[in-house]
């Protein structure tokens, strides 16, 4: 693992760290998981057309987390039957699209080396997620707590959320070529809920979701290479590792 | 019109695959209106990896005692002992928001990474990854065809005779409390039919279908403004139209089949969607 | 918009799909007055306010006084229990957003008498009326001029519902806030409110507590005889 490639999983780490408090918070945790699937026929697009796969996965990321906001608005279906919907069909679609190997591959993630010019994208794709959820947390818990009090606040609820959904679309887009599909989720999610065991306030929560996103992932590149195992799988399971620790922590209620 | 003479002259060949996957877009269809219904659209999410989880330890264990033969109602058995234990744990858990939340995605991650890394270890060729979860509805014994009718009338059974409670229970859970109903009890029956239908139906559809089936149709029907009762029926028959017409046309066209029977299940779902928003 | 008046509505309606929940609703909130909204379930009182902060599409029109800034309150906030988030935390996100200075958060807990161990402590664990008073706390940062407050004694103690409706009394009176209030608890609504509006499907009604609080009436509105709540020694 070169500099510039271990720079940029740091940099999706934080991101995903940042991200996923907030989607933890609103209990949307699953739907956040499910939604990264959403980039596979992105994949396979792209791949089809010989473009880079990166480019493809975030078109479809946008797109899919744009309708799955969009039919939130317009019909009142709720949350996961909309993302039930979008998720099946763009497997689906992904699998008609995509080879089986590069469907293992988009599922599994390839790290690979990077170009630089991948790895310059990708970190100023990690500025603008950080800058975002840092910038708009209060805004963001706020819409958490309640919609109304957020509304009459003055706060754009629509908008802000939309907004959200891009950061973590961008989130799982800068992760997938390193974790893949099926893990990305994970790295999202686990880091997060592990803060929110152990949190008592919203900027420890994100301090410490960062911390073990970050710790998973460079712990996950050391180990990986002497057990030789695929390093995705192995973060994951030290970031899981650090949630069932973190449980005998949990504030007393 | 040559390709559809070819299809039908090869009638021995699809004859029971067509029919299970028609039987299991129909079971499925309706089922859905409850998992809808009650928002529990992640449990048969995390449901249908426990299953294929069964599945690939079933496998995994054959493998290493060498059993050359394939035992697929052994198989079909310990998906559905997976996936009923799984339904009658993720489903009952009703009482706190959180903890079920985490319940939930805590299976559905575990599950999909378990199976991930036991599906690599799997040796034979046949047993591919790609055809549990994606479908794979072209090769289906008649046994297990057999098993799927045999589960599909035991849930029409169930659900005809105890509609009432069932609706009852899972919509109005505190009333129903209050009238004296075992309101875990019929969560337990409605989930029981779940965690039996997943895997039977996985069979002949792939896990991925199966979670798409018990939610695209019912969302479609529910969109469509169908009644409660209606919206079964309705569902049913859209699963039907999906599950077979995407099976045909799979065949024709050389699709994947799992692939093509979903998309046309969502392409089902654009009218309603589409009245749905105009209003 | 007349001068005196805080609020003017005229022929609200406001309809789900096919069915119709408010029907062409008119009144005024002059300043500085308390108004009760009452009726059974289902007869749209919340709907009425999500209409007032433009929350819900309406039909009708709903005119603000110059100048207002609305602090709300609804009535059903799902917390979860173990959310990461302080009181303190909680009123300083507001603070951030609507552009109040600090001092306003510390000013805004001491009108409601929430102390600084409480404010400190997850919002999930907060006893029913600590609850409500760091809501109100939250409406008050950001200097309202208007109060909308969804059933402020849901969750809270009987004790409590009287201490509650007296804070918010008092808070209105040294704040000289316009407020509009919808309970259930019709002793109090008696004793603190200006006007009622009582909606309900047959019989809308609008006056003087005196007037409108009488057993006839209430009977039309809640479609059954309801007993007056007397506190023992009051």
């Amino acid at each position: 693992m070169t500099w510039t490639g271990l720079t940029l999983s740091v940099g999706m780490a934080v991101a995903a760290g940042l991200v996923g408090c907030f989607a933890v918070m609103r209990r949307m945790a699953l739907a956040s998981d499910a939604m990264s699937h959403v980039a596979l026929p992105g994949i396979g697009v792209a791949v089809a057309f010989h473009v880079h796969p990166g480019l493809g996965a975030i078109a479809a990321l946008v797109a899919g987390t744009a309708l799955v906001w969009g039919l939130q608005h317009r019909t009142r279906i709720p949350t996961e039957t909309v993302i039930g919907v979008v998720f099946s069909l763009a497997l689906a679609i992904g699998s008609m699209l995509a080879t089986g190997e590069e469907l293992v591959d988009a599922l599994l993630g390839t790290p690979g080396t990077l170009e630089v010019w991948e790895v310059l994208t990708g970190l100023v794709g990690v500025a603008a997620v950080a800058g975002f959820v840092l910038s708009q947390r209060n805004r963001l818990v706020l819409a958490q707590v309640s919609i109304d009090m957020a509304r009459t606040s003055g706060i754009s609820v629509a908008r802000l959320e939309l907004m959200y959904l891009m950061a973590f679309s961008l989130t799982v887009a800068l992760g997938l070529r390193y974790l893949g599909v099926l893990l990305m989720g994970s790295l999202i999610i686990i880091p997060a809920a592990t803060a929110k065991l152990v949190a008592r306030s919203l900027d420890e929560m994100l301090a410490i979701s960062v911390g073990c996103a970050v710790a998973s992932t460079l712990a996950g590149e050391a180990i990986a290479g002497r057990i030789d195992r695929p390093t995705g799988p192995v973060i994951i399971a030290i970031a899981a590792a650090l949630f069932f620790a973190s449980l005998p922590l949990r504030r007393a209620r | 019109m040559n390709a559809l003479r070819e299809f039908l002259a090869a009638r021995e060949i699809w004859g029971v695959p067509l029919t299970a996957s028609v039987l299991a877009g129909a079971l499925l269809g309706a089922l859905g209106v409850y998992v809808v219904l009650r928002r529990t659209v992640f449990v048969s999410a995390a449901l249908t990896q426990v299953s294929t989880l069964g599945l690939v330890l079933a496998l995994l264990v054959e493998e290493r005692i060498h059993i050359e033969a394939e035992y697929a109602p052994v198989q079909l058995v310990v998906a559905m002992v997976f996936s009923v234990a799984g339904a009658l744990l993720l489903g009952t858990v009703r009482s706190r928001r959180l903890p079920a939340e985490a319940a939930v995605g805590g299976a559905w991650v575990a599950a999909s990474a378990l199976v991930v890394l036991g599906a690599s270890r799997l040796v034979h060729a046949a047993h591919d990854l790609g055809g549990m979860v994606f479908g794979n509805a072209v090769a289906v014994p008649a046994s297990d065809l057999a098993v799927l009718v045999a589960v599909a009338v035991f849930c029409l059974v169930v659900h005809a005779l105890f509609r009432k409670e069932l609706a009852f229970a899972s919509f109005d859970p505190e009333t129903a409390r209050a009238l004296g109903m075992n309101v875990p009890l019929w969560d337990g029956v409605l989930f029981l039919t779940l965690g039996l239908a997943i895997p039977v139906t996985a069979r002949a559809l792939g896990a991925l279908p199966v979670f798409a089936f018990l939610t695209l149709p019912a969302a479609a029907a529910l969109l469509a403004r169908a009644g409660f009762r209606a919206a079964f029926l309705v569902a049913a028959a859209i699963g039907v139209l999906a599950a077979g017409g995407g099976y045909v046309l799979s065949w024709l066209w050389e699709l994947p089949t799992g692939a093509t029977m979903v998309a046309l299940a969502g392409v089902l779902l654009l009218p309603g969607a589409a009245a749905r928003m105009r209003g | 918009m007349s001068d005196g008046n805080a609020l003017e509505v005229e022929d609200l309606s406001v309809s789900f799909g096919e069915s119709r929940v408010l029907h062409g609703l008119s009144f005024a909130v002059p300043r500085g007055q308390a108004l009760a909204v009452i009726g059974p379930n289902g007869a749209g009182k919340t709907v009425l306010f999500r209409a007032l902060t433009g929350a819900i599409p309406y039909q009708g029109k709903v005119r603000w006084a110059e100048g207002t800034r609305i602090g709300y309150v609804p009535q059903k906030l799902d917390i979860e229990r173990d959310l990461p988030l302080t009181g303190r935390d909680f009123l300083h996100a507001k603070a951030a957003v609507s552009g109040a200075r600090r001092e306003d958060v510390q000013r805004a807990l001491d009108e409601v008498n929430l102390p600084r161990r409480v404010a400190e402590k997850p919002i999930g664990t907060l006893s029913g009326g600590q609850f409500q008073r760091l809501l109100l706390a939250f409406a008050l940062v950001g200097r309202p001029t208007v109060l909308l407050f969804d059933e402020p004694t849901a969750g809270v103690d009987e004790p409590g519902e009287e201490r509650l409706y007296e804070m918010i009394h008092r808070v209105q009176d040294e704040d000289r806030l316009t407020l509009l209030l919808i309970s259930h608890e019709l002793s109090l609504v008696y004793r603190y409110a200006t006007n009622v509006l009582c909606l309900s499907r047959e019989v809308p009604c609008y006056g003087p507590p005196d007037e409108v609080l009488t057993k006839e009436r209430i009977e039309q509105v809640y479609g059954e005889s309801l007993r007056y709540h007397h506190h023992q020694g009051t």
